[in-house]
Formats: C-alpha cells, sequence, structure tokens
C-alpha cells in the first residue's frame, strides 16, 4: 500500500535570494509530478521536520518545482541556513485543491499579495499566463510589503504588466528613503505607500466581474477581506489561502480545520462564503 | 441474523478457538469500570465487564507512537504494516461505535487512506458484549445510542442463563461460532436479552434524565457561538486527559529525528486541548485561549464531525472524559448549560 507519510526524494539545485529573509528553492524531482496552482507540498528536511508550501513556479506536469519560503522557525531556519544545493531533501504531495482558476474566464481577477504571500499567487499567475490568457478579461495585482527590499520577484514585474492584460500596483508598509529618491522603479507599475489595503482604495474594477484571491499574512487577509466586503464585494467572490498549522496534509490529524473544512484536503484555499461563519480569523 | 446460545462451559472453548488465531485479551470486572487484561492462558471461567472498561480500544488502532517512515528508504514507500492479530472480548456497544468515527478518517477517505491503521484495524478481532449495568457517567442514549452494539462486531454476546445469545457480525465471526456447533438460541433466552436490554436502557433514562436538553448537541453548538451557556469551561485546566481517555478522539503529529543510519518519521497522539497544538509559525494561533479550544473540542464532536462524515457524532456518550476530567467537568452539564442558555435567549426575543 502507498505510505501517504513517506517524503519522496527530491534533489535540491539551486537556492536563490529573493529578499533579506526569502529565499527561493529549486528541485529536481525524483518522479515527475502534476500541481495545480494553489496545491501545496509537504516539505521535509530530513530528520529535522517537515512544513507545508505552495510552489511558486509554473503548475502543471512538472519534473522541476520552486518553492520560496521565508525565515521563520524551526525547518525555515534550518532550510535558510544549513541546507546546501546537491543536498537531497523531501517532498509529499501535491495536496489539497489550489486556486479556483476557472471563475477568471470572462471576468477580473484581482490578485492581491503580501509579502512572501506573493509566491502561491505567482503560480497562480503563471497558471493565467497560460492557456486560460485568453479567456481572462483582465489581471489586476495588487502587491504590499514590508519595505522595498522585502518585495519578492522584483525582477519580473515590468514583464508581467507588459503582458497587456496585467496591471500590478505595490505598496510598501512605511515611508522608505530609497522609494522616495525613486531607485525602485518598476515601469508600468504604480507604487505607493501604506498597508496592502490602500491598493484597494480607489479599486478600479468592474466588482460585479470580479474574482478577488488573496495571499498573505492572516491578519492582511482579515482587512484585506473587510475592505473587499466594504466595496460590494459578495462573500462568493473572494478566496483566501488560509494558513494553518498543519501535519498530516491527508486530513487525518485533525490539525488545520476551520470548522468542518479541513484546509490541506479542501483548501488552502478557501472561498469566504464557506467559511465565514467559522471563525476564520480566530484570535489572532 | 443466526442467533446461537453459547452455553456458559463452552466458553473456554470459544476463548481457544479464537486464541488459535488472535492474541487474546479480554475486559474483565473490576472496581467501577471494568478493564481489558490479555489472556496468556485460557481461563476456565470469566467474568466479563458489566460496563465499559477503562481504557479505550484506541491504543488497539492507533499506536502512541508509531514508526510511520524510515527514509530514504524502498520498504517504506509502499508498505503493508505487520500488525500483531488480537482479539478483546467484551466490548461495549460504546466502543464498538468508536472505532466507526476512526474507520471514516483513516479507512474509508476515498483519496488517502493510512497504510498502519488499516493494518492495525484488519488485525483486529471484536468481540462485543451488551452491558448489564451502567455507570452513573454513562450517557449513550442522549444521543439516541444503545448499551448494545448492532454492528461492527465480529461476534456479539448477549449474557442470559446459563449463557449467551450470539451473533456473528462478519465472515470471520461466523466461522469461529458454526465451528463450535452451538444450537439455535431458543425463544427463552431472547426474550430474556430483549429485557436486559430494556432494563439498561431505562436505567440510563434514569441517570441521565436531569440531563435532557430540548434541542439536540448538534442544534445547541451551531446557535451557540459567542453565546452564554460556557460555564463549565472555566473550570478546564488544559489537561488533555479527555482527549486521551476517548475512543473517538484520533489528533497526533508527525514527528521526525535523524537517526545514525537514517531519518525517522514518528506519528504521535496530540491533543487539540494542548496550546500549542494548532499554533503557527511567527506565533499566530486561531485557538488561543483555553476557552476557544474547550469549545473545539465539542465543536468537532458534535458539528464539524457530523458535517463531514454523514451526520454522525463524533462521541459514543462512554463517559470517561467526565470520570477522568481534571476539573470535574461533566460534558452532559455543558449541553445542559446550553439548553438552558439557549432557551432564555428564545424566550427574551
Ligand atoms: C498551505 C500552506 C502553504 C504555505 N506556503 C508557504 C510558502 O509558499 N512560503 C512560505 O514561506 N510559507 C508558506 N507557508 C507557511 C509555512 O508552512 C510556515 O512558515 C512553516 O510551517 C514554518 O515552519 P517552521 O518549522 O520554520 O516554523 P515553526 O514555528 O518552528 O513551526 C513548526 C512547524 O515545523 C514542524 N516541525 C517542527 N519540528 C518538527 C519535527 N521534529 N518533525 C516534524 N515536523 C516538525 C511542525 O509540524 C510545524 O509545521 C504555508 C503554509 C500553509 C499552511
Ligand atoms: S467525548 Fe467523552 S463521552 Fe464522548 S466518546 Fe469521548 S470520552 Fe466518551
Ligand atoms: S480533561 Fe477536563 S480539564 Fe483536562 S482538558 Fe479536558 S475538559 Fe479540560
Ligand atoms: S494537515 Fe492533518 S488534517 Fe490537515
Amino acid at each position: 500500500m502507498k505510505n501517504i507519510y513517506y517524503p519522496y526524494e527530491a534533489e535540491l539545485i539551486k537556492i536563490k535570494d529573493e529578499t533579506p529573509n526569502i529565499k527561493s528553492f529549486f528541485f529536481k524531482l525524483s518522479q515527475p509530478l502534476t500541481f495545480r496552482e494553489g496545491q501545496f507540498m509537504q516539505l521535509s528536511v530530513p530528520g529535522i521536520g517537515e512544513a507545508p508550501f505552495t510552489p511558486s513556479s509554473k503548475p502543471g506536469e512538472v519534473d522541476e518545482l520552486v518553492i520560496t519560503i521565508l525565515k521563520t522557525g524551526r525547518v525555515t531556519d534550518y532550510l535558510h541556513e544549513k541546507v546546501k544545493p546537491g543536498e537531497i531533501l523531501g517532498l509529499r504531495g501535491p495536496f489539497g485543491h489550489g486556486y479556483p482558476t476557472h471563475l477568471f474566464d470572462g471576468k477580473t481577477a484581482l490578485v492581491i499579495g503580501g509579502g512572501v504571500g506573493l509566491a502561491p499567487l505567482r503560480a497562480c499567475l503563471y497558471g493565467l499566463f497560460g492557456e486560460r490568457y485568453e479567456k481572462v478579461n483582465r489581471i489586476s495585482i495588487k502587491y504590499g510589503a514590508r519595505s522595498p527590499y522585502d518585495l519578492v520577484f522584483r525582477d519580473e514585474y515590468e514583464e508581467w504588466v507588459k503582458k497587456g492584460k496585467v496591471d500590478m500596483s505595490i505598496s510598501i508598509d512605511r515611508p522608505h528613503p530609497e522609494w522616495e529618491k525613486g531607485e525602485f522603479k518598476f515601469e508600468g507599475v504604480s507604487q505607493t505607500v501604506g498597508l496592502v489595503t490602500v491598493l484597494l482604495d480607489n479599486l478600479d474594477v468592474d466588482i460585479e466581474n470580479t474574482y478577488a484571491v488573496s495571499c498573505g499574512p492572516e491578519i492582511m487577509l482579515k482587512f484585506v477581506t473587510y475592505k473587499l466586503l466594504d466595496l460590494g464585494f459578495k462573500p462568493e467572490q473572494i478566496y483566501l489561502s488560509m494558513n494553518r498549522r498543519m501535519s498530516c496534509g491527508v486530513g487525518k490529524c485533525h490539525r488545520c480545520n476551520i470548522g468542518p473544512y479541513y484546509l490541506c484536503k479542501d483548501g488552502p484555499d478557501m472561498c469566504y462564503a464557506d467559511i465565514m461563519n467559522y471563525d476564520p480569523f480566530g484570535s489572532i | 441474523m443466526k442467533r446461537v446460545f453459547l452455553p456458559e462451559k463452552k466458553l473456554k472453548q470459544f476463548f481457544s478457538k479464537i486464541s488459535q488465531e488472535y492474541e487474546l485479551f479480554a475486559c474483565t470486572r473490576s472496581e467501577g469500570a471494568g478493564r481489558i487484561v490479555r489472556l496468556d492462558d485460557i481461563p476456565e471461567e470469566f467474568e466479563f465487564a458489566p460496563v465499559r472498561t477503562a481504557e479505550s480500544l484506541r491504543l488497539f488502532l492507533l499506536k502512541l507512537r508509531q514508526l510511520v517512515a524510515k527514509y530514504p528508504s524502498d520498504e517504506y514507500k509502499d508498505i503493508t504494516p505487520d500488525f500483531p492479530r488480537r482479539a478483546v472480548i467484551g466490548v461495549k456497544g460504546c466502543d464498538i461505535r468508536g472505532i466507526k468515527i476512526f474507520d471514516e478518517v483513516f479507512l474509508n477517505d476515498p483519496d488517502y487512506v493510512d497504510p498502519f491503521y488499516k493494518s492495525a484495524r484488519e488485525s483486529l478481532f471484536l468481540v462485543s458484549i451488551d452491558c448489564t449495568d451502567a455507570l452513573d457517567t454513562c450517557f449513550c442514549n442522549l444521543l439516541g445510542d444503545k448499551p448494545y452494539a448492532e454492528e461492527g462486531f465480529d461476534i456479539n454476546l448477549s449474557p442470559v442463563d446459563g449463557g449467551y445469545v450470539a451473533v456473528a457480525g462478519s465472515e470471520r465471526g461466523s466461522k469461529i461460532l458454526s465451528s463450535l456447533s452451538l444450537s439455535e438460541a431458543e425463544q427463552q433466552a431472547i426474550s430474556q436479552m430483549e429485557t436486559n436490554r430494556e432494563t439498561i436502557l431505562a436505567k440510563l433514562e434514569e441517570i441521565n434524565k436531569e440531563f435532557k436538553t430540548e434541542k439536540s448537541y448538534r442544534e445547541l453548538l451551531e446557535a451557540s457561538e459567542g453565546a452564554d451557556g460556557w460555564e463549565t469551561a472555566a473550570d478546564c485546566v488544559g489537561c488533555g486527559a479527555c482527549t486521551n481517555v476517548c475512543p473517538t478522539c484520533f489528533c497526533f503529529t508527525l514527528y521526525d529525528l535523524k537517526g545514525k543510519d537514517a531519518n525517522y518519521r514518528f506519528s504521535v497522539w496530540d491533543s487539540c486541548q494542548y496550546s500549542g497544538f494548532a499554533r503557527m509559525a511567527g506565533g499566530t494561533n486561531p485557538r488561543r485561549s483555553l476557552l476557544e479550544r474547550f469549545k473545539h473540542r465539542y465543536n468537532h464532536k458534535f458539528l464539524h464531525y457530523p458535517i463531514r462524515y454523514n451526520g454522525v457524532y463524533a462521541c459514543v456518550g462512554c463517559g470517561r472524559c467526565i470520570v477522568n476530567c481534571l476539573g470535574k467537568i461533566d460534558m452532559r452539564q455543558t449541553f445542559k448549560n446550553l439548553d438552558e442558555a439557549a432557551k432564555t435567549a428564545t424566550s427574551k426575543e
């Protein structure tokens, strides 16, 4: 019988610094796998532990995978500090459903990210830039980070907005001298200062024909959700990449629930309408 | 279902038949609750526990600490774990129903089957026996359940004068019974079995009459978000005893260790009542307070689990959590309080 807890070998081939505390890890898989945008993997550092991450690379059938990771605790510290290219790590997955990209056909995709939250969303964007691109009306990206140095994938924004249907605005939390001086200038991208919700202040999308997806810290998801509701979005139009502590990834350990939903099986991207009655933002 | 009569004097033979294939465990009478004991020798006579045992069957199905992977190692990619074949004789209806709660999660999930649970489950032979008494903490009747098992066993025994009315619930159970050349149970024995069942049910009704609620437990929780009625939570100290003794609790954690020759992954019992259970990286915690964790246990058992799995409660009313609670919290009282609070709320409207 297949052992659902066994981590398959994956060779780490490259590590790329994205920001002072975020790195992208490039893997070569021992066997190809097919993943949908938003589905996640359980990444094991052998003998140290396992944690869930959503690949940031192009979805589909792949034999390479990129995972973009914020340093924040036991497993991620180890990944950032000790692990070297050439080492064999472990992967289980893909797990969960992922983003409901089919909903974007004929609509606007409003993609809202905070910090490392742009990593899972990049897979979603890559998915939308593929076959779906013809069908989507518009892709509007709103992205916030603490400072200019905390923006991930900085070398890609200009390429994205050049595509035509894509627009992007970025904010940093607090004023920053180099931001002011224009040292971080992205052509075709509108740039401002404030929490990511400021990017929703003068939203110019046709709300009725828009679906929003958001990924970022829980506190951001909370304020983004309330802001969207204020603007007239219905709960059915809001999808959130929810975070919960996970262990098994396969709906057994009962750790990742929001009400009756298991994020590992039913998410991690959840429609707000489904979870709104189950205290999704808890006592954060 | 064919009902046969197993005379007391054939009990030894019954035990030894089962012991040919299984390591024998049986539920014996003890002060208060019964106990599960290992039978290294086949006893001449055996006195079964009249009520549930102190131990639940969780230990037989989900080990406290289970090695789930040694990696890298081909041996663990695909695995048919080898569990000792065991029989537990004298299990009560509540514990038989408890296994169903596990089955839904670990076995009947169309996407992922847990190979360790599957093996342990298939290696376990279960003989249930009707309750012949009730503890004052038993409340299966409040959940609409009965003090005997109707399915889920290999063999069920109903104690009557001079022996037991026996029925098989599986092929392997049927094989054991037919090997003993038993005669069909007489009408008198069957009536006695039915009378005993009614007597115990009536006793349960009496024990629990003060705890009866107007609304069902599920309805009470559906309506209780942020509402009154949670006073009992103030006595909770978060020890986790309630979940550790429960026959339907199944939370676990995967834990990795570095060994000399390989890396090891264990699955270890965990409890949603511990503050670290749901804590995420960076310290955010969706259930930071004791009260939230307390409510979560009720919500999972009586609201979330039934929504996910065909309306069935993840509680069988065995009362172990009541007996073992450090804060002396009685789940029935919590629901009674919620019921009262709901009534007050409606009368105010
Ligand atoms: C669906 C999902 C997708 C995510 N995607 C991303 C992403 O793309 N990028 C990103 O940066 N973050 C992502 N996260 C968040 C990320 O999972 C956490 O930051 C990560 O779990 C932190 O792990 P840590 O060990 O560094 O932190 P800690 O605070 O130390 O957390 C402990 C975690 O490590 C595990 N652990 C600790 N010790 C052991 C051990 N001995 N054996 C086994 N496990 C052990 C625990 O199970 C727990 O998950 C995602 C989270 C979820 C739920
Ligand atoms: S919650 Fe309490 S009464 Fe219900 S099955 Fe568990 S231990 Fe028994
Ligand atoms: S046994 Fe009682 S005190 Fe301990 S966690 Fe459970 S409810 Fe709280
Ligand atoms: S991570 Fe175990 S149930 Fe979702």
